[in-house]
């Protein structure tokens, strides 16, 4: 009898054990989830101004050498700009246009064009609108920005055009782009 | 036995999971390098970091470069002629290349403080465009086109590049290119519209060059450094690109933005910055007396602008100010919220009763910053706003008079004047509080003159404080001047040369004394016979005094005054006596009250004192 009571007491005890050790473990998982932003079962406050950068603090300058990746890169850039030096001038002549703004920055303003300009170092920039019957042409010149070439920009008052679709084609040397714009 | 060892080897499970669980929640998370879900590409630089020009002076901008390459590899065995330069060895890294007997580092200061330009912009780009940065062996060609300025990808004709490097010949130089760069990206923002890319609008942005046919996508440009950064390499990066930062992408991918990006973040922390939208707008700025001088109001201001459209709890801001390591802080609003695009004047004044250097700057607290972030929040915009002054403060008014006792040598019982006279040197009326020249007897005890409050001086001119006080013991006592301007100082205001007496010790003398009170001649005097009265003083002392004016005062039995005549400068010799002797007839018969009065400014009743209680210094007769 003695040692029955002691076997059933024996087995509330390891019951106990493992509950407990199943409740501390699960809560301290819980708890690395929550913390970790896995989980989100805590609401936390909407922040009423901008949140702090999740990055480094601003002016946090690194003193560390350069590592391994950044130098690696380097010498990658290095690389590249010497086999540059191989193929300088490869654009003459065929030269590229790309729209950076064909539109209006808001109704009833200015239509704004700007285009980059590869392969062109001097010259013009013809810009042709055609909107049914109605053709307006404007000239600008191929402007240096410092590292590239584009079109001097073109900002054709609102007066200058009637709401609607326009077709657009802007011209530098034996480059050419086209497409089509809202004037609203 | 085996159960025990299976029990143990779960309580050993259990604490290494909470010893794990523990360490991962209490060691913070390292604060590190972006990823490319971080990128945003309208919002690449915040203004206020992007312009910050004085993010590092020129000693911190050599350490950074000694540091990222500690040992240079001058040595190099390679020699090659590239972009029309002969590079050999020895090589020279950037942290010890000069030009024009300029360190490189004092060029990239020099080009960020004159462009409003933050220096760490330019090390990137350096970075960015020739590896220069980090280069063991940087070439001579590296420095000819540092920044890639004026190298453009199109053809350029022998007239502008002779050597036909891809170059402007002109800007060949290690400090043509730093100051290119920095004038050109200032140049993208004071002129945006000359330019493609603006802030505040939307504008496509090319995946790769125009030639790969990659194509573009429209990108919402939030600042004017982002803008400047699009505007100097047109290209944003593509979803490969940004999923492999330190890496290639795909064919369409263009790394020159992001590079910026990750470099910058890597190097000098955030390029976006808590509360960026609010800068210093307005200079701080002073307005005092000129000169500025103490008593007289200084006041400080400056403009702060909030340059989002929305809300933002700038946290506090205030003016403080500095004086041999002192706190004379202006004032202080603490919680500040800007509405969006709000622009606040912050104005704080006070007087300061020290003269000195005072150093006066912009003063915020926002915990999110660390505390304290005077020196770089609100963050100053464009580069050019001033934080912090120095203002030279002078003392006025001044002591042209100090401490003056009439009489100079007082007994006891006879009143003392004391004087002394501030001078107004400055152009405005100065009120320096209350003034007031304290005294303490020999007993320590309080027996101030009076206090004169609102104690004005005009401008130019002086105001002398005169106040009448009566000692009764004899000893030395202590006098000084002392200000009352919200504490009590005895600094201020300052005497206007060394002569000037601030303080003084004056001892009141128990003398001299009426040797004799007042007698008549006769003793019973008769209506209208000449009668003659006397008392004598005794000069104690081994120098002459001179009492002032003495009399024997008379009223008659109707108060009328028949005083015996005045002696005037009645000068008792050192050692010896003075006789006061007068004559007067009375002609209405009544009783007479007779006194012995002294005038020293004031009339007395009770100087000198009587040698002894013998000596009667008032009596009254009748005359009949």
């Amino acid at each position: 009898m003695k040692t029955s009571v002691k076997h059933d007491s024996n087995n509330l005890m390891r019951l106990v054990f493992w509950a407990a050790s199943f409740a501390l473990v699960a809560s301290f998982v819980l708890f690395i989830l929550e913390k970790s932003s896995v989980t989100n079962f805590y609401e936390k406050p909407a922040p009423t101004t901008q949140n702090p950068s999740t990055t480094r603090p601003v002016n946090d300058v690194n003193y560390s050498p350069a590592t391994t990746t950044e130098q690696d890169e380097a010498n990658r850039t290095k690389q590249a700009l010497i086999d540059q030096a191989n193929n300088t001038n490869q654009n003459q002549g065929n030269v590229t246009i790309s729209l950076s703004a064909a539109g209006q920055d808001t109704a009833g303003g200015p239509l704004i064009v700007k285009a980059l300009i590869n392969g062109i170092s001097s010259g013009t920039c013809n810009l042709k609108l055609i909107k049914d019957s109605v053709v307006k042409t404007y000239t600008a010149s191929v402007a240096d920005f410092g590292s590239y070439y584009g079109c001097d920009g073109f900002s054709i008052p609102y007066s200058d055009l009637s709401n609607g679709k326009w077709q657009l084609t802007l011209t530098s040397g034996s480059g050419t782009i086209s497409q089509s714009v809202e004037i609203k | 036995m085996i159960e025990s060892l299976r029990t143990k080897f779960f309580l050993l499970i259990i604490l290494i999971l909470f010893l794990a669980s523990t360490f991962a929640v209490l060691v913070p998370k390292k604060v590190g390098a972006v990823t490319g879900t971080d990128w945003k590409p309208g919002r690449i630089i915040d203004d206020a970091i992007f312009f910050n020009k004085d993010s590092m002076n020129t000693t911190q901008i050599q350490q950074f470069l000694n540091a990222k390459v500690p040992v240079c590899d001058t040595n190099h065995n390679a020699s090659f002629w590239l972009y029309g330069y002969w590079n050999a060895p020895p090589y020279t890294c950037i942290k010890d290349y000069s030009e024009n007997g300029k360190s490189a580092a004092q060029i990239i200061w020099e080009a960020g403080q004159n462009y409003g330009i933050n220096p760490q912009v330019l090390l990137v780009i350096l970075q960015r465009e020739s590896a220069i940065i980090t280069d063991t062996w940087a070439a001579p060609w590296q420095y000819k086109r540092a920044t890639g300025y004026r190298c453009p990808d199109s053809a350029l004709g022998t007239d502008v590049d002779a050597n036909q490097n891809g170059c402007y010949d002109q800007y060949e130089s290690f400090t043509a290119q730093v100051n290119g760069a920095a004038y050109r990206l200032r140049d993208y923002v004071n002129n945006p519209y000359s330019y493609n890319f603006q802030a505040g609008v939307t504008r496509n942005i090319l995946w790769n060059v125009a030639s790969t046919n990659c194509g573009s996508a429209p990108v919402y440009i939030e600042t004017q450094g982002t803008a400047a950064l699009y505007n100097y390499t047109p290209y944003q990066p593509n979803q490969a690109a940004l999923n492999n930062l330190y890496g290639s992408g795909d064919g369409c991918s263009a790394y020159g933005n992001r590079n910026f990006w990750r470099m910058f973040n890597d190097w000098f922390g955030s390029s976006t910055a808590f509360n960026a939208s609010i800068t210093l707008s307005k200079s701080l700025t002073v307005t005092s007396g000129v000169p500025a001088q103490t008593f007289s109001p200084i006041t400080a201001s400056f403009d702060i602008t909030n340059n989002a459209d929305y809300p933002v709890n700038v946290g506090g801001v205030g003016v403080c100010a500095r004086l041999n390591g002192y706190n004379f802080d202006f004032g202080f609003d603490h919680s500040v919220i800007l509405q969006a695009r709000q622009t606040l004047t912050i104005s704080k004044s006070r007087i300061m009763n020290e003269a000195g250097d005072l150093r006066i700057f912009v003063c915020s607290y926002n915990e999110n910053l660390g505390g304290f972030a005077s020196d770089v929040y609100p963050y100053t915009f464009n580069g050019n706003t001033i934080r912090s002054l120095q203002l030279a403060i002078l003392d006025n008014p001044l002591i042209s008079s100090g401490i003056s006792l009439s009489p100079s040598t007082p007994s006891i019982g006879q009143p003392v004047t004391a004087t002394m006279t501030l001078k107004n040197n400055g152009t405005t009326p100065v009120n320096v509080g209350s003034m007031v020249i304290a005294v303490r007897d020999p007993n320590g005890s309080n027996l101030d003159f009076g206090i004169v409050n609102d104690f004005i001086v005009p401008a130019g001119g002086t105001y002398t404080y005169s106040k009448t006080q009566t000692f009764t013991t004899p000893g030395t006592y202590s006098m000084f001047i002392a200000n009352w301007n919200g504490v009590w100082s005895t600094s201020f205001p300052k005497p206007a040369d060394s002569s000037v007496r601030k303080s003084v010790n004056v001892i009141v003398l128990d003398n001299p004394l009426i040797s004799s009170g007042i007698s008549l001649s006769p003793s019973t005097p008769s209506i209208g016979q000449p009668v003659t009265a006397t008392m004598t003083l005794k000069n104690n002392g081994t120098t002459p005094v001179n009492v002032g004016s003495m009399v024997i005062a008379v009223r008659d039995p109707n108060g009328s005054n028949l005083d015996f005549g005045i002696v005037n400068d009645f000068i008792v010799p050192a050692g010896g006596t003075y006789t006061y002797s007068k004559t007067q007839t009375f002609t209405t018969p009544g009783t007479y009250s007779m006194f012995i009065a002294n005038w020293n400014g004031v009339w007395s009743t009770s100087f000198p004192k009587p040698a002894d209680s013998s000596v009667d210094r008032s009596i009254t007769k009748l005359i009949q």
